[in-house]
């Protein structure tokens, strides 16, 4: 190669380095300086688990909500208290309607408001219990503070809380805070301990449902099993609904028989009862107010009714598989009777998971939809 | 080229390089996408994070339930917390402490986070993260504790500063958490959280507020702050004005009571039961007001009449409130307010030792001092000869000697000194001759032989006087002590002074000149022979005090000038600012104090030495002495007045201790009583505005920059506590919430109280009761037939039948017993001049003179006047000053009946004693009618001379009067709930959430076993406490003169206060 050529040669090798080396610099940039506004596959989960955990076990220092005022100012006239700005009756209403909670978890927050909130899923999203409706709102804005704190500002989230103490049957406590999400969300769930202790053990269902399934072992059909399951089951429902409802929910309607100014708050809109089934089931457990227009007042005995209505028609496919499942186990005689009351036991108590909720968290890039 | 080598075959093209740099970026591309995607989905460190998330997750939520578990607990167990606990005898115990509420609370939270654990972590389906939890050890608590401060404080008993304020409860656990491999690792860890809830803190603050209400606490400090209060703003105005009659009333004890109450409440939680207070003001208005009786007692006048008439009542302000109970509120402020001077003089003293000075021989015994001598005799003895036959020889024994006899002797010389010029009154001399005989016997043993001595001497007795007139704390200071004197500048009285002391001296030793018979010797004979030791030669012997003989006219001056030291003595007094001397004790000694100085300053000038002495200081003579000795004498027994006061101080603490204890039943003493009343005083000046759940600060010391409000809710069941029998509908408890019972301690109507007034002095009480029987019986026709008229004319009767009797008894016993009068009167005298006296009285003008004292005086004045029967007994002796001497006995005669006077009407009403009570008694009530009738009838008119209350202190004068009110309360409150409004722990159905409560009240304690383990009981409350009033002497005194002298709430004999 000739002195002339030598040059050229170098020339080309060093424009082959280049575009090497720049090709190779275009490998390494997105390893070597990763983008930081696009999130890896996999931090988003990690996300979403951290910031669902941090509630559980972050605190609130202090957190209030207050009740309506127009019920303090009805409440305090039916007392026989002239409502006035003295120092008497102003601390006597803050001290009964102004709640302050110190100290108290994120998840506590949430599952006490979902425990008082009296959702009925009926036609439509309905919180029954007006008065802790401040309580959403000041929920609402430590959760925004939370998430902004923990998530930064590039995601958006929605929180759910689900508390469904009769499984299948939309009443309980629901929620949702933050915005809607996107079908794109990341979605991460933990189940949460209610401040609701569980209905009943093991052992006391078991005393509850034997009466029925007693014999279930020398049930020979799948007809016959399934009978004495939906019997035990409905004898738990009862008894469930006896020992708990009535003394939770109880104070609601205690309340509304001693105060009329509350009651009309507590009506439930004829505009609702739209679904026949539900209407039918309401004639039994709604009386007809007709000084409020036709209107119907909660009373105790007839939503229990309800209730109970609703909790046997929407665990009747459940109890159908289940006992189709259960059947053949006992055809075989591998279950020993002592086995089948346990088995029985648990998975009829599951129907009724009053003392834990659900919170799920999804989050999403913010600005997508 | 290569400038290394040359060669350029060596050279590696820049492309080869550059291909190796691609080729190795590819690969580190690879490497660190596939060590991402390793750590994201495989790699240990993965896998770890996530266990790491799981068991942090879990950790959170098992807190969660534990401290919902722990709520759980606080929530029960502050609903019905164990008071008293019950033994394995079934007896009931007090608990003392928290350690079991801490134990019932840890028993309970072990078993509701078992029940969450059964729950939520075992055999979850669906995303359970854990697999299992399983507790290996039971849940425990600790205590963090907190500073308080509170905006409102105790003026006096602030409550403590520190509380327990938070649990933090924790429990070791065993977490399953599911691995990579399908398996289960076992991870040990103990939960710990923080209990939410402030439930120690409302232990703390109850158990600290029922402990405020008993015993030696705070409510007794309150209560008797209360108590003082109307005390004082009643007392000084039924002093000043005779109303109001009834001083300390059941009904302004328990309003008074309530308010102390919630007093404690404020200063323990920072906050009152806000309808408590509402009522508290509603029943402050029908108390006090005068328009309250028109106010119906209801909760809803509450909303019907407004705010602003029973707001302005809610605060806690004793002293207006006590104002606002009488009728006349600025009247009562005039009175408390007055500043009250208390005189303390001597005359009821001097008026005590004059007529112990002039009835129990002190006057006898000063003017026999002045005329005392003490006198010896000295011996000198000069021997003229003496000689002695001597011995028989050998062979005899000397067997001893015979008595010396007085051969002969006779007077040389006898000398007398009229003024002791030599140090003698008298000087004898004798000479004597005087012998003896020796006995000697033979040896033989049979024969006895005598031999004689004899001496002749000069014998010297001389009579001396080395101290006379001893008296008033000098002696030998009389100016011609042994010879008579005329007085020229002290009426031309003649003294004998000491002129007779000689011849009384030698009377009193029996020396004479005779040495009298062999069987009969003198004392003369056994100086002269000197066979007694001690008559040797310049010997003092026989020493004798003799009294001389004086005049009248000693005792006649004598009076005079005691009478003058009476008086002027008697109205030596001071004044003592109340104020100055809260404690009456304090107050009394200090006077004596003061008055004591005022005596010694003033002791020359009253004794008047320099009228009895010349310039050398000498009396001119021993009747002048007398006369200033019986003075100083006199004056002598005030030397002591500290000591008097001092005893008196004692007497009246003793006193109020022993109505205490007998009347009371109570333990309190003086001391406690003033320290109580000395320590309350000063709330006095509070008007306390009840705080409704005032912030109260918290910080925790172990915890820096940790700190936090509480406020909190009460509500007390009933609103108000009442004297009225309460069931508790909710808790079926029935009990008397209050009950109050005061005794007014000094009052006629109380038995031992009267034994001790009644027939104490007749100056003091007597009279000022027997001011209001004459007061009655003036006007009984207004209660003839009356149970009251019927007691007055049962009295009268009595009192008139026996006076003369009585009268004629004590004077007759007194002065038969007077060396002076005893033989002047007898029995038959004083019973006709008695008689004669009181013929000129009805029945009414009996007691009315009784009453006034003119009865008493008008007998003493007629006793006085037996001049000329005194006269008539004394017309045969040789009195040379019969003028004065009889002036003397009038006057001790007349001061004599006085005093058998007073004992004799002391006697008749202590005798009478049931009779006044039954008076007292049908007086109050009659009154007491009168006054809720609101008619102003006689009874009315004659209130104020009711006498109550304890003259201080006879028998020694009426400095003050005294009364002392105990007080006790006690109750249940039957429900108290303690709600701690700034945190709000356990969740609600109805408003979301509800405050941690701690209750009080009656309820069945089950453990979780459902066994009974004790009671949760009502706060009890309890106070003893006292309260006096000083008012000045006379009038009526104070106290309590309807009502009773003792009102109990109904229920109050109930020992056991329980119901339930």
């Amino acid at each position: 190669m000739g002195e002339g050529n030598r040059g050229y040669s170098t020339m080309v090798d060093a424009l082959a380095f280049l575009v090497l080396v720049s090709v190779a610099a275009l490998f390494l940039a997105p390893v070597l300086f990763p983008a930081t506004s696009e999130p890896a596959p996999g931090m988003q989960e990690q996300l979403a688990r951290a910031a669902l955990a941090g509630l559980v076990d972050a605190r609130v220092s202090e957190f209030n909500h207050s009740m309506v005022p127009v019920f303090v100012s009805e409440f305090i006239q039916d007392m026989g208290v002239h409502l006035d700005s003295s120092e008497l009756t102003s601390t006597f209403v803050n001290q009964l309607f102004n709640h302050r909670l110190l100290h108290r978890t994120y998840a506590d927050l949430l599952c006490d408001y979902a425990a008082s909130q009296f959702y009925v899923g009926i036609a439509g999203e309905m919180g029954v219990n007006v008065l802790t409706s401040s309580y959403r709102h000041g929920l609402e804005n430590e959760l925004q503070d939370y998430f902004s704190s923990s998530l930064g500002p590039f995601w958006a989230w929605s929180l759910q809380v689900a508390w469904e103490p009769f499984t299948g049957v939309p009443v309980g406590g629901y929620a949702t805070f933050g915005h809607p999400q996107p079908s794109s969300a990341w979605c991460s769930s933990i189940q949460v301990s209610m401040p609701n202790r569980a209905i009943m053990d093991t052992e006391e269902i078991r005393e509850v449902i034997n009466p029925f399934t007693g014999n279930i072992t020398r049930a020979r059909s799948v007809e016959s099993v399934e009978r004495q399951v939906e019997s035990a089951f409905e004898a738990l429902t009862d008894e469930i609904l006896n020992t708990t409802l009535v003394p939770f929910i109880g104070p609601l309607f205690d309340w509304v028989d001693d105060f009329s100014g509350a009651n009309s708050m507590l009506r439930l809109n004829e505009s609702l009862l739209s679904d026949i089934e539900i209407r039918q089931s309401l004639e039994y457990g709604f009386t007809p107010d007709v000084d409020e227009g036709g209107s119907n007042s909660l009373d105790i005995d007839g939503f229990r009714g309800f209730l109970k209505t609703m909790i046997l028609e929407r665990n009747r496919q459940f109890l159908h598989d289940f006992s189709a499942m259960l059947a053949p186990i006992i055809e075989s005689g591998t279950a020993s009777g002592e086995s089948v009351q346990d088995f029985l036991a648990m998975s009829l108590g599951e129907r009724f998971p009053s003392s834990r909720a659900r919170l799920s968290l999804q989050i999403w890039e913010a600005g997508t939809s | 080229m290569s400038p290394a080598t040359g060669d350029d075959a060596a050279r590696i093209p820049l492309a080869i390089i550059g291909i190796a740099l691609l080729l190795l970026s590819t690969f580190t591309v690879a490497m660190v996408g596939a060590s991402r995607l390793a750590s994201q989905q495989y790699g240990p460190a993965g896998e770890l994070g996530r266990m790491d998330e799981l068991l942090f997750t879990a950790r959170g939520d098992l807190g969660r339930a534990l401290n919902y578990a722990v709520l759980q607990s606080c929530d029960d167990v502050g609903r019905s917390p164990l008071i008293q606990g019950i033994d394995s005898n079934g007896s009931g115990y007090r608990i003392v402490d928290d350690f079991y509420e801490i134990e019932r609370i840890t028993v309970l939270a072990t078993d509701f986070f078992d029940e969450y654990l059964d729950a939520n972590y075992r055999f979850l389906p669906g995303d359970t993260r854990v697999a299992g939890a399983f507790r290996t050890g039971n849940v425990t608590l600790s205590v963090i504790e907190a500073t308080v401060e509170r905006g409102f404080e105790h003026p006096l008993w602030a409550a403590y500063d520190e509380a327990d304020t938070y649990f933090v409860a924790s429990v070791p656990l065993n977490i399953t958490i599911p691995d990579m491999n399908g398996g289960f690792a076992v991870v040990p860890v103990r939960i710990e959280t923080l209990v939410t809830t402030r439930y120690p803190l409302l232990r703390s603050l109850a158990e600290e507020f029922e402990g405020r209400l008993n015993g030696a606490s705070p409510l007794t400090l309150d209560v008797t702050a209360g108590t003082v209060a109307y005390t004082w703003a009643r007392g000084y105005l039924q002093y000043a004005t005779g109303e109001p009659e009834n001083i300390i009333d059941n009904e302004h004890m328990a309003l008074m009571a309530n308010g102390a109450i919630m007093l404690e409440q404020a200063s323990t939680f920072n906050s009152v039961d806000p309808m408590g207070l509402a009522h508290f003001g509603v029943e402050t208005l029908l108390a006090l007001l005068p328009d309250g009786e028109s106010v119906d007692r209801t909760t809803e006048l509450m909303k019907e009449v407004g705010k602003t008439w029973w707001m302005e009542h809610q605060n806690v302000n004793w002293q207006q409130d006590a104002l606002d109970s009488t009728a006349d509120a600025g009247d009562a402020m005039l009175a408390l307010n007055r500043e009250r001077s208390y005189e303390f003089n001597l005359s009821g003293i001097v008026q005590e030792e004059w007529t112990n000075f002039l009835f129990d021989g002190e006057l006898k015994r000063a003017i026999a001092d002045a005329y005392t001598a003490n006198l010896a005799l000295e011996i000198g003895r000069e021997v003229t000869y003496s000689y002695h036959v001597s011995p028989p020889g050998e062979n005899w024994s000397y067997a001893g000697a015979e008595p010396w006899e007085v051969d002969s002797f006779h007077v040389n010389e006898e000398l007398f000194f009229p003024d002791a010029e030599q140090g003698y009154l008298e000087c004898v001399n004798y000479s004597v001759q005087r012998s003896r005989q020796f006995v000697y016997v033979h040896d033989d043993g049979g024969q006895t032989a005598y031999t004689t001595e004899r001496m002749g001497e000069h014998i010297w007795l001389n009579i001396s006087c080395p101290v006379y007139s001893n008296s008033a704390g000098t002696s030998n200071d009389i100016t011609n002590p042994f010879q008579a004197v005329r007085l020229d500048q002290s009426g031309g009285y003649v003294d004998p002074n000491l002129n007779d002391a000689a011849s009384a001296y030698r009377d009193a030793i029996g020396l004479n000149h005779s040495i009298g018979s062999r069987d009969s010797r003198t004392l003369l004979y056994d100086i002269l022979v000197n066979n007694r030791s001690g008559y040797t030669d310049g010997a003092v012997v026989l020493s004798r005090e003799v009294v001389c003989g004086h005049n009248h006219w000693v005792e006649y001056l004598s009076w005079e000038h005691l009478g003058d030291i009476r008086n002027a003595t008697g109205d030596i007094g001071i004044s003592i600012l109340e104020r100055d001397y809260f404690d009456p004790g304090d107050m009394m000694i200090q006077a004596g104090s003061q008055l004591d100085a005022v005596l010694r300053a003033r002791s020359g000038e009253l004794l008047g030495r320099a009228n009895f002495t010349n310039d050398d200081g000498m009396f001119e003579s021993a009747g002048t002495k007398a006369v200033y000795s019986a003075g100083a004498s006199f004056f002598g027994q005030f030397g002591n007045v500290s000591g008097m006061f001092e005893n008196a101080a004692a007497g009246l603490a003793e006193t109020v201790d022993t109505a205490l204890e007998n009347t009371a039943q109570s333990e309190l003493d003086t001391d406690t009583l003033i320290g109580q009343m000395n320590d309350s005083r000063s709330l006095l000046d509070y008007e306390f505005v009840l705080p409704l759940g005032s912030e109260i600060n918290l910080t925790f010391p172990e915890y820096p920059g940790w700190s936090e409000t509480v406020r909190v809710g009460l509500d007390q069941t009933p609103d108000y506590l009442n004297t009225t029998y309460y069931s508790d509908e909710y808790t079926g408890y029935d009990c008397y919430t209050m009950k109050v019972k005061n005794i007014c301690l000094f009052t006629i109507q109380l038995g031992d109280v009267a034994d001790m007034l009644i027939g104490s002095g007749f100056d003091l009480l007597d009279r000022e009761v027997l001011l209001l029987i004459d007061g009655l019986f003036s006007r009984a026709d207004e209660f003839v037939n009356t149970t009251l008229g019927n007691e007055i004319e049962g009295f009268v009767t009595n009192i008139t039948g026996d006076l003369k009797d009585e009268l004629v008894d004590s004077i007759y016993s007194r002065i038969a017993n007077d060396s002076e009068l005893g033989a002047i009167f007898d029995n038959d005298d004083l019973t006709g001049i008695i008689g004669d006296y009181l013929d000129e009285f009805g029945r009414g003008e009996i007691i009315h003179g009784l009453a006034d004292g003119s009865l008493i005086d008008g007998l003493a004045e007629t006793l006085r006047g037996q001049r000329a029967f005194i006269a008539a007994y004394l017309a045969g002796t040789a009195e040379p000053y019969l003028a004065e001497y009889l002036d003397y006995l009038c006057q001790r005669a007349g001061e004599l009946a006085r005093e058998a006077c007073v004992e004799a009407i002391s006697g008749l009403m202590h005798e009478l004693k049931d009779e006044i009570q039954q008076i007292y008694l049908e007086f109050s009530e009659q009154l007491e009618e009168e006054v809720k009738a609101g008619v102003d009838g006689v009874l009315s008119e004659l209130g104020e001379l009711a006498f109550s209350g304890l003259p201080i202190l006879p028998p020694f004068g009426w400095w003050f009067t005294i009364n002392v009110w105990y007080v006790e309360v006690q109750g249940d409150i039957p429900g108290l709930t303690v709600y701690d409004t700034g945190n709000h722990p356990h969740m609600s159905p109805l408003f979301g959430h509800q405050p941690q409560v701690y209750v009080r009240e009656f309820a069945p304690v089950f453990n979780a076993s459902g066994d009974l383990i004790g009671y949760n009981l009502p706060v009890h409350y309890k106070v003893q406490t006292a309260s006096f009033i000083l008012v000045p002497p006379g009038g009526g005194g104070v106290g309590d003169r309807t009502g009773g002298w003792e009102e109990a709430s109904e229920g109050f004999e109930q020992d056991d206060t329980s119901g339930a």
